[in-house]
């Protein structure tokens, strides 16, 4: 530019022609013009980097709009979160109330089935004893395993919503592992067996801390997915110490899991791929149970595995001690074989005609002189027409009709003769409040459904 | 002069207009009457002289902290004036008001004053859940012949942080000779007061300008930075070549040719007003802001003030809630315009409607910026 600018001066100077020079010295004027004002535009849009007053109050404005710019930024991203952190919220608040939807419906569901099961396994217990050719036998006793499986598979749908609740609170004491091991042992063999399998375990003396119930419960669901996931081999149950703990094996011989699925088969309703062809029985809760239960005991549950060599699982429990003989009270539980009671006075409460039904059968086959009644007025009238009534035992079912409870039954009763009797409340509830109240009102508790060898056993006690 | 109603959040307003300063303290130690003040704040005009003042003030509220200003005009509840008194009193109730003096400004460190930011914070209750930004805000008043404010400003922003403020430059009535403070009952030149206020109800601080550029530019090809004065614009002598750009005679011009043709420069996209103070016998300009060779300005117009104004408070009070009062800070040349255009009832209007108090300064401070030609504030709403 300012070399033309310099050739249009000298040219126009060379010309001498005046007209001509105005004429380019005018279009010098406009040029000058068009770069003074392109200069302008330039200079307006540089940052000036000299740190004097004005570039202070530049450097200021821009703070200033990039200030407003990142609080934009912010807003618009807090807005955000709060949007998808409400969304979050609604969610979650929606699958709480489908979770305690479940909990309440397994619950109610479970205890709704339990009743009747309760009448039909004292029905066909009745049954069984009228004798019969052995076909019949056989029946009644596949009737009686269905009624079994139906059973455990209630009782672990119970527990799963009851750990879900964070119901299921452990009682943890010091607990000898040969307690739960040997009883867990006599009660799976027989299964074992059955498939052809070797289950043993290896004699410890460790008193480690848990909850016996609980600890037999997790062991119980290991071992039987053992057996049923094994085809050939054994199953293997054994305790280690390690350190401050003991940790407690349960091997078997079978397909190994898949190490993708280790995670999943942790949760409910989840087997492993290799049992598909496996017997199907029961539902896939065991591990999970089992899982949930360490959890809530402080145990640690975890495995190893191996593809068609076997697996193993380990649940961790803090060590305490280690058996001396002599510390040892074991007081196996004696084998009552008397058959009646000798007419010994039973009055049982119950509000299902069913179940009435099912335990007048029962309790007439060993010899009990029963009376049966189904709500307080019941028991008043019973009272009134029978005053030598005096029952031994008072067996009462603990959710009457019209809001009454088997422990109002036995209170009423407690006011007529003392302590004179033995109180059992029969429930499907399995809450501790109802075991609470029931201790409170010094009477025994009986889990429905009952099974006829464990109530004979319970009466045996009781009348001795 | 009838004293303001109490607003709505305790702060009394009154002001005085008699020439007599043992007078006008009477009449205003009588209207503010014997509310429990924890501070005042004294905007005054330069008929009073201010050692006088500061003593007066001192003798009438004798256990009230005060600190105050000369201005360029007083923004009383009935009006705009000059030569009266303002005094904002602050309650007990609902404010905790923090002071600091930075004094020397014109010769100041960086580090003075963000050591006076971090004391004045220091003190600020910690006992909230509200945002501090939400909760307290900062005012200042610095003498608006120190040419010194954008480095103060800049250092005084460095340790605020989240913490806003707003400020005005003190005046001295266009004379252009003496600018003066009161803190603490001296009489401060060449100082800067802060004050912190932590505030019970709702806040804004806001800023509203008036102006368009044109296509009209000057570019400073010979200035004095530090002093702000402008000796060319396009190679010319400065208010030569600005007469010319406005078509006005050099001897005509004024504060109203100057109010009513601002230059501005266009920094990240906006325009700021860079105000034109007064004209030197030698043809420069001096100017209420920083300056620098080689800066464009562009001429501007104002364009309505009373409609802008109108909105920027509507605003507020829709982002806020009702507005309880405003505490402004407008710069002289915005009244001096809006006299020139016969629109300063109006804008009056505005002000009571919105009751607005405060002075007329040599310019303004938001935040970071040192301004011109601007009405900054903060708007007090009411407690919800």
């Amino acid at each position: 530019m300012h070399r033309n600018d310099q050739r249009l001066g000298v040219d126009s100077l060379a010309n001498g022609d005046n007209s001509e020079s105005i004429e380019s010295l005018l279009q010098k004027i406009d040029r000058l013009s068009k770069i003074n004002s392109v200069l302008m535009q330039r200079v307006e849009r540089s940052m000036d980097q000299q740190a004097n007053a004005f570039s202070l109050f530049q450097t200021a404005i821009n703070l200033e709009s990039e200030v407003r710019l990142r609080t934009n930024e912010l807003n618009s991203t807090l807005e955000r979160l709060e949007q998808s952190n409400a969304e979050l919220v609604t969610a979650r608040d929606t699958a709480e109330r489908a979770n305690r939807f479940k909990t309440r419906f397994f619950t109610a569901v479970g205890h709704d089935l339990l009743q009747p099961l309760h009448a039909a396994k004292l029905s066909l217990s009745a049954v069984a004893e009228t004798g019969g050719d052995s076909e019949q036998s056989r029946l009644i006793a596949r009737i009686d395993h269905a009624l079994v499986s139906i059973e455990d598979i209630l009782k672990t749908i119970l527990d799963l919503s009851k750990l879900e609740d964070g119901y299921m609170k452990p009682a943890l004491q010091d607990v000898a592992l040969v307690d739960v091991f040997k009883p867990l042992l006599n009660e799976m063999e027989p299964i074992a067996r059955a498939k052809g399998l070797s289950l043993t375990y290896r004699r410890n003396n460790f008193i480690i801390r848990s909850d016996p119930l609980m600890l037999r419960r997790i062991l119980q669901n290991l071992l039987a997915n053992a057996v049923r996931y094994t085809e050939i081999g054994r199953v293997f149950l054994a305790a280690r110490r390690r350190g401050r703990e003991v940790r407690i094996e349960v091997w078997d011989t079978g397909p190994g899991i898949l190490a993708g699925e280790v995670d999943r088969i942790f949760e409910e309703f989840q087997r492993g791929a290799a049992s598909e062809a496996a017997d199907m029985s029961g539902f896939g809760l065991g591990l999970s149970i089992a899982q949930r239960m360490s959890e809530a005991l402080g145990h640690t549950l975890d495995l190893c595995t191996r593809r068609e060599r076997g697996t193993c699982f380990h649940v961790y429990a803090q060590f305490i001690d280690e058996l001396t003989q002599s510390s040892r009270s074991k007081s196996p539980m004696v084998a009552h074989e008397a058959y009646g009671f000798q007419d010994a006075k039973v009055l049982i409460i119950d509000n299902e005609v069913a179940v009435l039904d099912a335990m007048r059968t029962v309790m007439e086959k060993w010899s009990c002189d029963c009376r049966f009644v189904s709500s307080l007025t019941d028991i008043e009238q019973l009272l009134a027409a029978e005053p030598d009534f005096a029952p031994q035992v008072v067996l009462a079912d603990y959710h009457l009709d019209r809001g009454e409870t088997g422990l109002d039954a036995i209170q009423l009763l407690r006011t007529r003769y003392g302590a004179a009797f033995n109180g059992v409340v029969v429930t499907a509830d399995h809450t501790p409040e109802v075991q609470n109240a029931v201790a409170a009102a010094d009477s025994q508790l009986l889990l429905k459904p009952v099974r006829p060898a464990e109530l004979r056993a319970l009466l045996q006690h009781l009348l001795a | 002069m009838a004293a303001s109603p109490i607003t709505n959040c305790g702060v009394r307003i009154v002001s005085s207009c008699d020439p007599s300063l043992n007078n006008a303290i009477a009449e205003l130690r009588r209207d503010l009457g014997d509310g429990d003040f924890q501070h005042i704040l004294a905007f005054y005009a330069i008929d009073h002289d201010a050692e006088k003042m500061s003593s007066a003030l001192a003798y009438a509220f004798p256990d009230i902290p005060i600190t105050g200003c000369s201005t360029a005009g007083e923004i009383t509840p009935v009006g705009a004036v000059q030569g009266g008194i303002l005094l904002v009193a602050f309650p007990r109730a609902g404010f905790r008001i923090h002071t600091g003096l930075i004094e020397d400004i014109s010769n100041f460190g960086v580090e003075r004053a963000a050591q006076m930011v971090r004391k004045l914070k220091s003190q600020i209750r910690d006992d909230s859940d509200r945002a501090l930004r939400d909760r307290v805000f900062a005012m200042m008043m610095v003498d608006g012949l120190s040419n010194a404010e954008e480095p103060l400003i800049a250092a005084i922003h460095w340790a605020m942080n989240e913490i806003q403020l707003v400020g005005g430059s003190a005046g001295d009535g266009l004379s252009f000779e003496n600018t003066s403070l009161i803190y603490d009952g001296n009489v401060v030149a060449s100082g800067a007061a802060l004050i912190f206020v932590e505030c019970d109800v709702p806040f804004r601080i806001f800023k509203t300008q008036n102006f368009e550029p044109t296509a009209t530019k000057l570019v400073v090809t010979a200035a004095d930075s530090h002093n702000r004065i402008v000796y060319e614009l396009n190679a010319e002598p400065a208010a030569l070549e600005y007469a010319t750009a406005i078509d006005l005679l050099p001897e005509d011009l004024g504060p109203f040719s100057f109010a009513s043709y601002p230059l501005v420069v266009k920094i990240g996209g906006d325009y700021y007003c860079r105000s034109i103070r007064n004209m030197n016998p030698d043809r420069s300009l001096s100017f209420f802001c920083a300056i620098d060779e080689g800066l464009v300005f562009t001429v501007a117009t104002p364009t309505d003030i009373v409609a802008s104004t109108a909105s920027a408070l509507k605003d507020v009070e829709s982002s806020m809630g009702k507005i309880d009062f405003v505490l402004g800070f407008e710069c002289v040349l915005r009244r001096l315009d809006a006299e020139n255009r016969q629109v300063r009832h109006k804008v009056e209007d505005i002000y009571q409607r919105y009751n607005v108090v405060g002075f007329h300064t040599y310019g303004e401070q938001y935040n970071a910026m040192h301004l011109n030609q601007t009405l900054t504030g903060i708007a007090f709403g009411h407690a919800s």
